[in-house]
């Protein structure tokens, strides 16, 4: 039961782009198509359970003073083999990714969760908890990155999905647009979180 | 007035009607309530149902003069709601409708051959409440900078002053020399209304200095007389425009006290300008002090409309009254008889931030930032923004195209700063005087930073 | 005894009798003539446009409020001159799916998210504007030149800048002033109404809607920059009269500057920005890819706005003529009191 809790608070509670609002650089730079975003989120997702099970487990021998670094590290070495892995089989999506994936690295959820959850907890508690962060983050990326895509080039996945006249707002793909539907998607969060507590 | 023209090209004006309207006196009534601030029944030297006497001290001794201004005897003693809100002592008494004087008052024949201390124990014995504190306690008001003798009014609604210059020109000169040896000023001034020049001229205004006022508002208002031709105006202990202490003195009010002192007489009259609709009806009634407005009423035969207000001391800053009880006291300059429909109503709207408030404001505050951050409860904001400068004059409310209640939001964060937030220096002083409210007509600025050497705190 | 019915209410108990609404329907009187003008030359589809644009503004704002639980307060007018400027700005052939998305997004993003009317840090009409500039896919339906080829008007409807930008000041022989001056050239359904703006916008200044120093100072930083310009190279940089009557700068410096709430509300801030708006308006329209810069160059300068307000002049009273008569009668107090 406390292990499901683990593993749903990231799904909604601290889903995180919007609750926790970490993690922002990716969020908003890759979420050009709905593909995109979700590629990112698969390779934070792989990421962030391993890291955060090899830090849980190793949590015992990384002394306090230098456990930053022996973070990065960690998370370096996965995010090398992520890396290496899109740009074997997934090469398209490496390309469009770019720079972001070996950014992963310091990304700030994956920090965050090492440092707040996985260094506390147990393996398998760890483990449900990056799988559960990765997994919210994943679905903000795809959402968000749906939105624009269908907005912003009228394609979901790639397909045609508008009507054939449909003009794009291309306004939606470019940089503000991120922050304009981030920002809209965080007040319709903070509106229903709000109207389920009163 | 009021109403912008459809091509205004200027921002609005409050301008002064020069209307001559000639001082009617006014009967005395059968009863009238003399009101005392901040006292208790204890404090009076007569019980109910005991006769005084016209300019009988009803204080006990040591507690300041309480001058009653009829003959007749006390019916109640208990409390009144005065327009301002607070709470006051009232004194009703019936009258006898003839006078039998106190014969503790004494004339002062020649004012130059008289000793200031001595002009300031009889000023103070006849009553002039408004200008005793000033008087009563030279170790705190050691010196006075500057005395400004006003023949402008407080606010267009009012033509007492300008109408006491048209009428007394011969003895301006008098009222000049007892103020100026009664306070002892370093300088005098008479301030004129621009369009009352021609009555001034060839006139002797005894050692003063006569300075034409436009006859605009705020001109008429004690703080910008004093920013502008006494010794400055400092109310905020950041600004560093100091200069001194200025006393300003209607020019009914120091005719008044001429009368008073020369007949051997207590202050018993004021002239009150009664108008009503938006143009007009100027009538000038001399009136007992204590009477109630309802005989002014009755004198101009008006009755004010359902729903209509009766206010005291001009639109721009005075109070609506409570009821048609409210007597006429020392302070009182005008009554205004206003319709429904030439009111309006604030509202709660946001502010648009037009700036018309910055543009009309007379001592230059940033009015729309300050009434945003007021309204909020941010005080220190306000406090920064000089919020204690505001001289609540209206015109920004005046002005204001989404009428939002700005005076009301900035008056707020004063008394917020004054008694929460931090206490500025001197700022308590200045508002523990009864006698004046907002529209006293001898306001006493003074200085509060601690590096001038006549500082009433250093002294102590 | 009979008691009166008295209304207490604190002071002051007059007022100049100004509203929010009258700068809404001063400023539809202004505009009046513009868009007499602009339905005169382009019929049907200018009323198709500007009908579209002041109804999605209205509606925006509407839905919004009604979302957000709030007054609706689309009656007090800003809405619609919203709409209604924005319409002006655009060219007659604009589809109008378009202008209801920008006016969604300008009204309800740059303004009731911040606050709604006198809270919004830039103008909404500007913020509409730039959003479809941006998006590349919609960029075309600005084009001047293209989309009014198929327009009748009797004057050769082509845009001076656009021109400008191609060709350097040589091309702009066959365009004189004065044709300029009477509104023919190509532009948005309002813009290039020259002289019934420059009429509209000194109406709203004597009637005290607009203050006169940010138009003034718009038009002065326009002259003086493309003056520089001008002066250093005559033939790629055309003359600041031109620049003054071509494109937006005239319903920029009178209209869309103006708007109180991003403006400055101090005379000098006023200056400062006015003079930005107009300098910014000739670089970008020397050097950035846009043919005309107005509408960014307000927008950069409303950033600064909270900066500007902090220039002030410290004295406000106008100094009265005041003859001073010493009058002697015993003596100055100065002389007794030294006694």
């Amino acid at each position: 039961m406390k292990l499901l809790k683990v593993f749903t608070r990231g799904l909604w509670n601290e889903i995180p782009p919007f609750r926790l609002v970490l993690g922002l650089c990716p969020t908003l730079a890759v979420t050009r198509s709905a593909e995109d975003g979700l590629g990112m989120g698969l390779a934070v997702i792989f990421v962030l359970a391993c890291s955060n099970m090899l830090v849980s487990s190793l949590r015992n021998l990384i002394p306090r003073q230098v456990r930053i670094a022996c973070f990065v590290v960690i998370i370096a070495s996965f995010v090398v083999v992520v890396e290496l892995l899109s740009q074997a089989f997934f090469y398209p999506i490496y390309q469009s990714l770019g720079i972001f994936i070996p950014l992963i690295v310091v990304n700030c959820i994956i920090l965050g969760r090492a440092e707040a959850f996985a260094s506390r907890n147990g393996i398998i508690a760890s483990g449900l908890d990056g799988l559960g962060m990765g997994l919210g983050f994943t679905l903000s990326l795809t959402v968000l990155g749906s939105i624009r895509e269908i907005l912003g080039q009228g394609t979901f996945f790639g397909a045609e999905v508008m009507w054939s006249s449909f003009r794009p707002f291309s306004f939606m793909v470019e940089a503000p647009g991120a922050f304009v539907t981030l920002g809209i998607l965080l007040a319709i969060m903070n509106a229903i979180s709000k109207s389920h507590q009163s | 007035m009021g109403l912008r023209s459809f091509f205004g090209i200027l921002p609005p004006r409050v301008s002064y009607r020069g209307v001559s309207a000639p001082v009617e006196p006014v009967p005395i009534p059968e009863k009238i309530r003399l009101l005392w601030y901040k006292r208790t029944p204890s404090d009076l030297a007569v019980q109910i149902g005991k006769r005084v006497e016209t300019g009988q001290d009803l204080a006990r001794d040591g507690k300041g003069p309480f001058v009653s201004t009829v003959t007749g005897r006390v019916e109640d003693i208990g409390e009144f709601q005065g327009v301002d809100a607070r709470e006051y002592l009232a004194i009703t008494i019936i009258t006898e409708q003839r006078d039998s004087f106190d014969p503790s008052l004494e004339a002062i024949e020649d004012f130059s051959e008289t000793k200031p201390e001595t002009l300031r124990a009889a000023v103070n014995r006849a009553g002039f409440t408004a200008l005793s504190p000033i008087i009563r306690d030279p170790r705190v008001w050691p010196r006075v900078d500057a005395l400004i003798i006003s023949a402008m009014d407080l606010d267009p609604q009012s033509v007492a002053n300008q109408q006491s210059f048209r009428d007394n020109t011969s003895e301006i000169g008098t009222a000049v020399e007892l103020l100026a040896r009664t306070t002892e000023a370093l300088k005098c001034t008479l301030a004129v209304p621009d369009n009352l020049a021609g009555i001034a001229t060839g006139v002797s205004m005894g050692a003063a200095a006569v300075v034409m006022v436009p006859p605009v508002y705020p001109y008429g208002l004690p703080e910008i007389l004093a920013k502008k031709y006494g010794a400055g105006l400092l109310l905020h202990p950041h600004d560093t425009g100091f200069s001194g202490n200025t006393i300003v003195v209607g020019l009914d009010h120091a005719l008044s006290m001429v009368h008073s002192l020369q007949g051997g007489k207590p202050m018993l009259e004021k002239t009150v300008t009664f108008s009503t609709g938006e143009n007009g009806g100027f009538r000038n009634f001399r009136v007992r002090i204590g009477t109630p407005v309802s005989e002014l009423l009755k004198m101009a035969s008006v009755e004010p409309a359902a729903g209509g207000k009766l206010i005291l001391n001009g639109t721009m800053r005075g109070y609506a009254c409570f009821s048609d009880k409210q007597p006429v006291t020392a302070t009182t300059e005008s009554l205004h008889v206003q319709s429904p429909s030439e009111g309006f109503s604030f509202q709660d709207t946001q502010c648009t931030n037009c700036g018309k408030c910055n543009q009309v404001c007379p001592v230059d505050l940033e009015v729309n930032l300050l009434g945003r951050f007021s309204e909020y409860g941010i005080y220190d904001k306000s406090r920064t923004l000089g919020a204690e400068n505001c001289i609540q004059c209206g015109l920004c409310a005046y002005v204001c195209p989404a009428r939002r209640p700005l005076v009301q939001y900035i008056t707020g964060a004063k008394q917020a700063i004054r008694s929460g937030l931090e206490e500025p220096v001197g700022m308590a002083e200045a508002m523990e005087c009864d006698a004046c409210g907002p529209s006293c007509p001898a306001i006493r600025l003074f200085d509060m930073g601690s590096d001038t050497e006549d500082s009433p705190k250093e002294k102590e | 005894m009979k008691t009166l019915d008295l209304t207490v209410s604190p002071a002051p108990h007059i007022h100049c009798g100004a509203r929010i609404t009258g700068v809404a329907y001063n400023f539809f009187l202004a505009l009046l003539p513009t868009v007499a003008f602009g339905v005169y030359y382009y019929g049907f589809d200018a009323i198709r446009v500007i009908g579209a644009s002041i109804a999605s503004a209205m509606i925006a704002e509407a839905v919004f409020q009604y979302i957000m639980k709030k007054p609706i307060t689309i009656a007090d007018g800003s809405a619609a001159v919203s709409g209604l400027l924005l319409a002006l700005i655009l060219p007659a052939s604009v589809p109008l799916y378009l202008v209801v998305v920008a006016n969604f997004v300008g009204i309800i993003i740059a303004k009731q998210c911040f606050g709604g009317l006198g809270a919004s840090p830039l103008n909404p009409v500007l913020v509409s504007w730039a959003i479809i500039r941006v998006t590349n896919t919609w960029a075309g339906f600005l084009d001047f030149d293209l989309t009014l080829i198929n327009y009748d008007t009797g004057f050769l409807l082509q845009y001076p800048l656009a021109v400008l930008k191609a060709e350097g000041s040589a091309g702009l022989a066959h365009f004189s002033l004065l044709d300029l001056f009477l509104g023919r050239q190509g532009g948005g359904i309002g813009a290039s109404a020259i002289i019934w703006l420059l009429a509209g916008g000194l109406y709203l200044v004597v009637r005290g809607m607009i203050r006169w120093e940010i138009p003034c100072s718009f038009l002065l930083g326009v002259i003086v920059v493309a003056g520089i310009f001008w002066l250093g190279n005559s033939k790629t940089y055309a003359n600041p009269m031109f620049h003054i009557l071509a494109g937006n700068v005239m319903i920029g410096a009178f209209f869309l500057s103006t708007d109180n709430s991003s403006a400055p509300v101090n005379r000098w801030g006023m200056v400062v920005f006015g003079f930005g708006c107009g300098a910014m308006t000739v670089v970008l329209r020397a050097w950035s890819v846009y043919p005309d810069g107005v509408v960014f160059a307000c927008l950069l300068m409303s950033l600064f706005t909270p900066l500007f307000d902090k220039l002030r002049a410290k004295q406000v009273l106008p100094q009265p003529v005041y003859p001073i008569t010493p009058a002697t009668i015993s003596g100055t107090v100065e002389e007794r009191s030294g006694q």
